[in-house]
């Protein structure tokens, strides 16, 4: 069996990140091979490019030895080569069948889908363990089963190379047992599987080869038989702990923000029985692999989705429905969408730095001048539209209207993302500021560098659960490490 | 940026009134022709001057009621049904109180328009708001029906014999005609309706860019995501906008009611609501451009009168779509970048 | 007996356009365009057929002009919409406003008059044969050009719903990024939806223009926006959007037959405007439109 799939120094950027360096090696045919990786270790991108929606920057891909003609995903296709991503590309109102024969000959005709159509397509379904209901419309179906619907569509189209993007991060632990029969079968077939997952154990359940992904390098490289949990650790999280930033010994005060079992948002990955606290003066992070519930607790406490069970308590209130319908003054919040969230692009920075307000608070013109430049917004103008910002500076205009309320508690989702080291570094500053100034803290990150320089206290999310707690101080890296990737401490 | 979307519509009215000229040409008259009278007999007098600002002043009036509702993300079909509306309450008001001395019979005449648009207009606003009805065939639906309506008082009560006007209104009502003060415009109909409008629009572009209220509603323009941000309810805040824009509307009706005639004619409005839409769409929504861009529709509706010994007046009609469909595509286009050659 | 067959004779023949019209709108709306500009749509179809039959003596000429009108603006309407990108609701309102002033203006062009053109029939339109014997009612259904609506209604739910050209349509209405990852182009799918859909509506304008025997300014009279709200009732589904349709009819039957009665004529009038405002206010329960509608659509600009 000869190797199908060959990366060939894969290089590919986003601007100043390095989102793929060089990255080179096999797959198997008929293999099931895992890639691994934590946030932002090149995944995504590198499969991306495999499917055709992206091109490299430098680098080719070799299918069955003859080069790729990267950008098209209709050539991939052609190849042979089917995604299944982590959004799945479903029309909801459309049943299964009818998503599946989606572009498929019978499509452009005028003949109605025939029944003996269906019914060897459920047989497909049977006898590769992926049974779904086909005749229902898509969106009423469990996540599980649209999954397999996704893969069936690539089933269908003949695909000999399955690449699947985090499947099992949607799927509840009894589920995944399921699908990995299914995939073994396939591969038993001669079909190749392509497999990205940050979780350890299921690597050693299904994984013929493992390669490893750390900085959008190939951090290291396994078969079956070598692999050893410890060792894929210190390749997925790298060595060394970055020790915390040089700050002020945190004196908490009272809480600002207590969490009691909270259990909230839909998936399998929704925060579950999640508790935790914050005083003000503190920084309390939260991290773990993007997608295990960080941003439902986020969106919780902002009302943007509902409470199933436990309690938000902010200041001594009891933080329930009707408290949630509007932003509150005494929350401070850095969305993780900063684009379509936190800024109205169209207005001006000035305009900005009122969004949210109320209007007694609103800045004249020259408190505006000064919060902008207290915050360096480049270039400084107020009467600029905010879209002609760079991402930087959006986030430094972000910054200046948040901070200067001077709110109690700061509710800080990935405020660096996107950001160049120089804009990163600035923020760092500012928010260890409003820390010293006694505001309490919950950042949420996916750089864990990031949490542990920031933090007093950490916990690490694993399928909407703290799987590690510590305070920053004494973090036990081995611990923290196993908890990303969701093997016990 | 700022020069592209300056220039951009200029650009697409531009290039529809060529279009407009060869159009002509298929009726038979020389494109060139047709452009001279177009634009120079209406604005080669007196006369021509005053009519194109007299064409021109209630298009202010409904652009501004397109163009508030756009900035808060609705869409209102309806100022033609509410310009109806409220010039018919007008005219009541102005009967009924006939024998009240102005200026307080003019403030009540007003008053009423006011009221009665902005009921008309906050229908749509409200349904929205409760039942998600989408405003744009609510609003047009409700032309009908304000046609309708104001047919039945008509011809049941208020018409006078044979004709398809009221009586006409009391004298305290009446604003004065520009040609009583500038001999220049004798013969139009223009009058103080005009620097009434431009008020308007000022005090809107006020509203609009400096008052919390219109702040409000131009973060709810960005749809529903950045709604947590307003501190009025979304509902609360379209009923407001849609009323306010119907109440506009329908103070508009007195460049006719109060101003030229004196009295409520059926038809008058002669879609000026579907015209609003393309002044305020060529002005960007900005109130303090609409009366620019009402300038130029109104030169091409008295050009139309103008032209009429040439071609069909309605060919003018045809002219506003094929400006409005322009602009609207070669805007499409400069926001992806495909027209850097008009970008600064 | 007779009361009966003639009220729904006047049901049939006031439904038709609005049916015509409801499924073309169904078709474009269910590939992901809002198609405001159904109404100039009808407007200019009917104004095809009439000089089309006028010019030519033949009703078939005048119902292929009909046609190829309704095509042809919806044509504008798909390039500069699908293709183009531009708001979809502003280029049908730009569509509604132009054809109202090109039709006035090709009116007195052509035919010297500023209301109405000169008759399109010299001799009605028989019904055919079998249909004689149902008196005034079998005068309508039995119309060739009824037939053909009828035929059109019943094949386009068909189709929509169940064929796999129908199934293009709706994959570009609902997830346009999966039907392109598919394949299939989505601009082509939507523009040949939009354009099928005004040619259909065209139909319609042609039966309107031969049931009044003339074009008259402005003759839609707003029945294209009251089929958008039959297409909604209809819950973007042609068969039950057609259903909604002869509601209205029914309604506007009511309002004719009650005239002169002692309830004033406006008040009337204004029934079909009002039920169609009771549908939209959700009266028939809210609706879910096709969910990719009216955003164009652009590869790789997925939300999510």
């Amino acid at each position: 069996m000869g190797a199908v799939v060959s990366f060939r120094g894969i290089t590919r950027r986003f601007g100043s990140l390095l989102a793929n360096d060089a990255i080179s090696f096999d797959v198997e045919r008929g293999s099931v091979h895992v890639l691994l990786g934590e946030n932002g270790a090149g995944k995504t991108t590198l499969l991306s490019i495999l499917a055709g929606f992206l091109r490299a920057d430098a680098g080719e891909i070799l299918i069955d030895g003859q080069p790729l003609e990267q950008g098209s995903p209709r050539v991939s296709l052609r190849r042979g080569i089917g995604l299944c991503a982590q959004h799945f590309l479903l029309a909801g109102a459309l049943t299964g069948a009818e998503n599946i024969l989606l572009g498929s000959p019978e499509c452009v005709g005028l003949r109605t889908l025939p029944r003996a159509r269906l019914d060897r397509l459920l047989g497909i379904a049977r006898a590769n363990g992926l049974d779904a209901p086909l005749d229902l419309p898509v969106e009423e179906l469990s996540v599980a089963e649209q999954e397999r619907i996704e893969i069936l569509k690539l089933l269908e189209r003949d695909c000999s190379i399955l690449v699947l993007d985090e499947p099992t991060s949607v799927l509840a632990p009894s589920e995944v047992r399921p699908l990995f029969a299914t995939l073994r079968a396939l591969a038993a077939q001669g079909k190749t599987i392509l497999l990205v997952t940050h979780r350890l154990a299921e690597v050693t359940e299904i994984a013929d080869r493992v390669t490893v992904l750390r900085g959008g390098r190939v951090a290291g490289e396994a078969a079956a038989g070598e692999i050893d949990r410890d060792l894929l650790v210190r390749w997925i999280v790298g060595e060394e702990i970055q020790p915390p930033l040089a700050r002020r010994e945190a004196r908490p005060g009272e809480t600002v923000l207590a969490l009691r079992s909270l259990r909230c948002g839909t998936g399998a990955c929704a925060p579950q029985d999640v508790s935790l606290m914050v005083r003000a003066g503190e920084v309390v992070g939260i991290g773990g692999v993007l997608g295990n519930g960080q941003t439902e607790i986020v969106r919780a406490i902002t009302g943007q989705i509902p409470i199933q069970s436990g309690e938000i308590e902010i200041l001594g209130r009891r933080w329930g429905a009707p408290q949630r319908t509007r932003l509150a003054d005494e929350i401070a919040w850095i969305p993780e969408d900063r684009r379509a969230e936190g800024l109205a692009l169209e207005m001006s920075c000035g305009e900005n730095l009122r969004v949210g307000l109320p209007w007694r608070l609103f800045p004249g013109r020259r408190a505006a001048v000064d919060l902008l430049r207290g915050f360096d917004v480049r270039p400084l103008d107020p009467e600029l539209p905010a879209a002609s910002l760079s991402g930087g500076n959006q986030q430094r205009l972000l910054l200046a209207r948040e901070m200067s309320r001077r709110a109690r508690l700061l509710l800080a989702v990935h405020p660096t993302r996107g950001l160049d080291p120089g804009a990163t570094a600035f923020v760092h500053e500012r928010l260890l500021a409003a820390r010293a100034a006694g505001t309490g803290i919950l950042l949420v990150t996916g750089d864990l560098a990031e949490l542990l320089a920031l933090s007093d206290r950490i916990a690490i999310l694993f399928r909407g659960r703290v799987g590690y707690a510590a305070e920053a101080s004494g973090v036990d890296g081995q611990a923290m490490n196993r908890a990303l990737v969701g093997l016990s401490p | 940026m700022t020069s592209r979307r300056l220039l951009l519509p200029v650009v697409a009215a531009a290039i529809g009134l060529v279009a407009g000229a060869l159009l002509a040409g298929l009726f038979g008259a020389r494109p060139d022709r047709f452009l001279i009278l177009l634009l120079g007999e209406t604005l080669g007098s007196g006369y021509g001057i005053g009519q194109v600002l007299f064409k021109a002043t209630p298009l202010i009036f409904t652009g501004l009621a397109v163009a508030l509702p756009f900035r808060a993300g609705l869409f209102n079909i309806g100022a033609e049904g509410q310009m109806m509306v409220g010039g018919f309450a007008m005219a009541l008001a102005g009967i009924h109180l006939a024998s009240v001395p102005g200026p307080w019979l003019w403030l009540l005449c007003v008053a009423a328009a006011f009221l009665a648009g902005g009921i008309w207009g906050a229908i749509p606003g409200l349904l929205k708001a409760r039942t998600g009805a989408h405003e744009v065939i609510v609003t047009i639906l409700l032309n009908f029906v304000a046609a309708a309506l104001v047919n039945y008082f008509l011809s049941r009560s208020y018409a006078l014999p044979d004709t398809v006007r009221t009586a006409t209104l009391g004298e305290g009502a009446w604003m004065a005609r520009a040609s009583d003060a500038f001999g220049f415009f004798r013969g139009s109909g223009l009058s103080t309706a005009l620097p009434f409008a431009l008020a308007a629009a000022i005090a809107c572009d006020l509203l609009l860019l400096r008052s919390p209220l219109g702040f409000h509603w131009r973060i709810l323009s960005g749809g529903l995501r950045r709604a947590r941000y307003a501190r009025l309810s979304p509902g609360l805040l379209s009923a407001l906008s849609m009323g306010l824009a119907g109440a506009i509307a329908g103070v508009g009706s007195c460049y006719y009611v109060l101003g030229y005639k004196h009295y409520f004619e059926e038809g008058f409005t002669s879609g000026s609501g579907h015209v609003g839409i393309a002044v305020g769409l060529l002005a960007r929504n900005r109130p303090a451009a609409i009366p620019v861009s009402a300038l130029l529709f109104g030169v091409l509706s008295q050009g139309g009168l103008v032209v009429n010994q040439l071609v069909p007046r309605e060919l003018v009609d045809v002219i506003v779509a094929a400006i409005l469909m322009i602009f609207i595509s070669l805007d499409a286009r400069s926001r992806e970048g495909g027209l850097r050659w008009i970008s600064s | 007996m007779d009361l009966l067959l003639s009220a729904l004779a006047q049901i049939a023949r006031i439904a038709v356009p609005y049916a015509l019209v409801a499924v073309g709108g169904t078709l474009s709306e269910r590939s992901g365009v809002v198609n405001i500009a159904l109404e100039g749509i009808l407007l200019n179809s009917a104004f095809g057929a009439a000089v089309g039959t006028i010019s030519t003596g033949s009703p078939e000429a005048g119902v292929l002009c009909a046609i190829l009108a309704g095509a042809s603006t919806a044509l504008l309407h798909a390039l500069v919409t699908v293709r183009g990108r531009a708001d979809q609701i502003v280029s049908g309102l730009a569509i509604n406003i132009g054809s109202f002033g090109a039709t006035r203006a090709l009116l007195k062009a052509l035919y010297s008059s500023a209301s109405n053109s000169p008759r399109i029939l010299e001799h009605p339109i028989e019904p055919v044969p079998p249909f004689g014997l149902l008196g005034p009612l079998g005068d309508v259904i039995g119309q060739p050009l009824f037939l053909a609506a009828l035929l059109v209604c019943l094949v386009v739910h068909r189709l929509l719903l169940r064929s796999g050209v129908g199934l293009l349509v709706r994959a570009a209405g609902e997830r346009p990024a999966a039907l392109d990852a598919s394949g299939v182009g989505v601009v082509g799918v939507r523009t040949m939806a939009v354009v099928l859909g005004g040619a259909i509506a065209g139909l319609g304008g042609a039966w309107l223009a031969f049931q009044q025997n003339s074009f008259t300014d402005g003759m839609s009279g707003g029945r294209g926006y009251i089929a958008l709200a039959a297409m909604i009732a209809g819950k973007w589904k042609p068969a039950s959007a057609v259903a909604a349709c002869l509601l209205f009819a029914a309604a506007e039957t009511v309002q004719i037959r009650l005239a002169g009665r002692g309830i004033p004529t406006q008040f009337l009038q204004m029934i079909p405007y009002l039920v169609a405002l009771a549908v939209l206010a959700g009266w028939v329960g809210r609706a879910v439109a096709p969910a990719a509608i009216g955003r164009p659509y652009r590869r790789g600009q997925e939300e999510g």
